[in-house]
């Protein structure tokens, strides 16, 4: 899990947002990061099931006005064996939902 | 001359022979002893005006002894012998077993870091530069790479100063006859065993070897794995020796027409 992974994430494949995910992993849980830099966002509970390679993770940001959103993203690792794999699958806050995709680098 | 004449020439002829020489293969000679450089240490290498590598051995990076079906457990129920694996590295392993290595990134010409060095076609020299107080060893193997063992005493770089690569920073001291190497700053982009393959590690991984030279013809080789970020406890896998050939090493760069990907369903490098 270990890394940066880019991708996007949005209402829809022709409608996405980049982001930037840095991911840690110390041995025992998985930590990270949100797209570092202003608007960063701290993953929270995150869980890895070897069975099925699912990755669910939170993050709690805000919406424009301010109101708190809580982030749940949820994928599958795919291309496991390699070292440039991706995690892909679905978003959703209190408001809206959309496809994500990322890519370790 | 008759055939009574000719049974009992035989019966003369074998009764002038020793018992059992027939039945007893002629005894190998001992390998010769083991090589010291002048200063009392042990030389790893061919002596001056000599030739020869440490080519291939059989090593399995396995805890436990384990039955083997080429790099892959002949039972996937063994896995629990190989090495007390967290559960996701459990998991990966297995899956890298299942899909025949496919996704190897040795075959894809990476480098054979970590324990893997030693079990790598083709070979290895390892050259020792007191001088400079360091030691390289050079893969004739995979992608023809190197990796420096600094022996001056100096610590492993820490922090920020850490460069994550394939061979990782090594350094290295002598225990007797035993060389300690001590290596830290590993990659996540190789497997780092070749048998079985698949053996995961994270970039926690610090690998602890001891090579020592029980006689001229072998290289014993002994891997410790502390990698808490896979495992769920400080192991060693069982050591094993790789012999000593006498002639020089091959030139080999695995980039040379490489067709894995084509029969492993992926990409060539």
């Amino acid at each position: 899990m270990k890394g940066s992974w880019v991708g996007s994430w949005g209402p829809s494949q022709h409608h996405a947002a980049d982001v930037l995910i840095v991911l840690n992993w110390n041995g025992k849980s998985i930590t990270g990061m949100l797209n570092p830099g202003t608007d960063n966002m701290p993953i929270k509970n995150a869980t890895l099931n070897p069975a099925g390679w699912v990755l669910c993770f939170e993050a709690d940001g805000k919406d424009r006005s301010g109101s708190p959103l809580t982030y749940i993203v949820e994928g599958k690792i795919e291309n496991l064996g390699l070292s440039e794999r991706s995690i892909v699958g679905t978003w959703k806050n209190q408001k809206e939902s959309g496809p994500f995709r990322i890519r370790r680098q | 001359m008759n055939v009574r004449v000719l049974v009992a020439l035989g019966i003369v002829a074998a009764s002038l022979v020793a018992p059992g020489t027939f039945a007893q293969p002629a005894a190998k000679p001992p390998a010769p002893p083991t090589p010291y450089w002048p200063d009392g240490r042990v030389n790893l290498g061919p002596v001056p005006g000599g030739k020869g590598h440490w080519n291939t051995g059989p090593g399995n990076l396995s805890e436990n002894p384990v039955k083997m079906n080429g790099a892959f457990l002949a039972s996937p129920a063994d896995v629990d012998k190989v090495a007390p694996f967290q559960p996701w590295a459990r998991a990966l392993f297995l899956y890298r077993q299942e899909t025949q290595a496919k996704d190897d990134p040795h075959a894809r010409c990476k480098g054979p870091a970590g324990p893997r060095q030693f079990t790598t076609p083709y070979g290895l020299e390892i050259v020792d530069q007191p001088e400079l107080k360091r030691l390289l060893i050079l893969s004739a193997g995979a992608s023809h790479a190197w990796r420096v063992i600094h022996m001056d005493g100096r610590p492993h770089p820490a922090g920020e100063d850490v460069n994550p690569t394939y061979f990782g920073h090594s350094v290295g001291h002598w225990e007797k006859d035993t060389l300690v190497i001590d290596t830290v700053g590993f990659n996540e982009r190789f497997w780092m065993a070749g048998r079985p393959a698949g053996m995961v590690h994270t970039d926690q991984l610090h690998l602890i070897e001891r090579i020592s030279r029980p006689d001229f013809n072998a290289l014993r080789y002994e891997a410790t794995i502390d990698d808490p970020g896979a495992y769920s406890r400080p192991w060693t896998a069982q050591a094993f020796n790789i012999p000593w050939t006498p002639v020089e090493s091959e030139e080999f760069f695995c980039t040379d027409n490489n067709r894995y990907g084509e029969h492993h369903g992926g990409a060539n490098p």
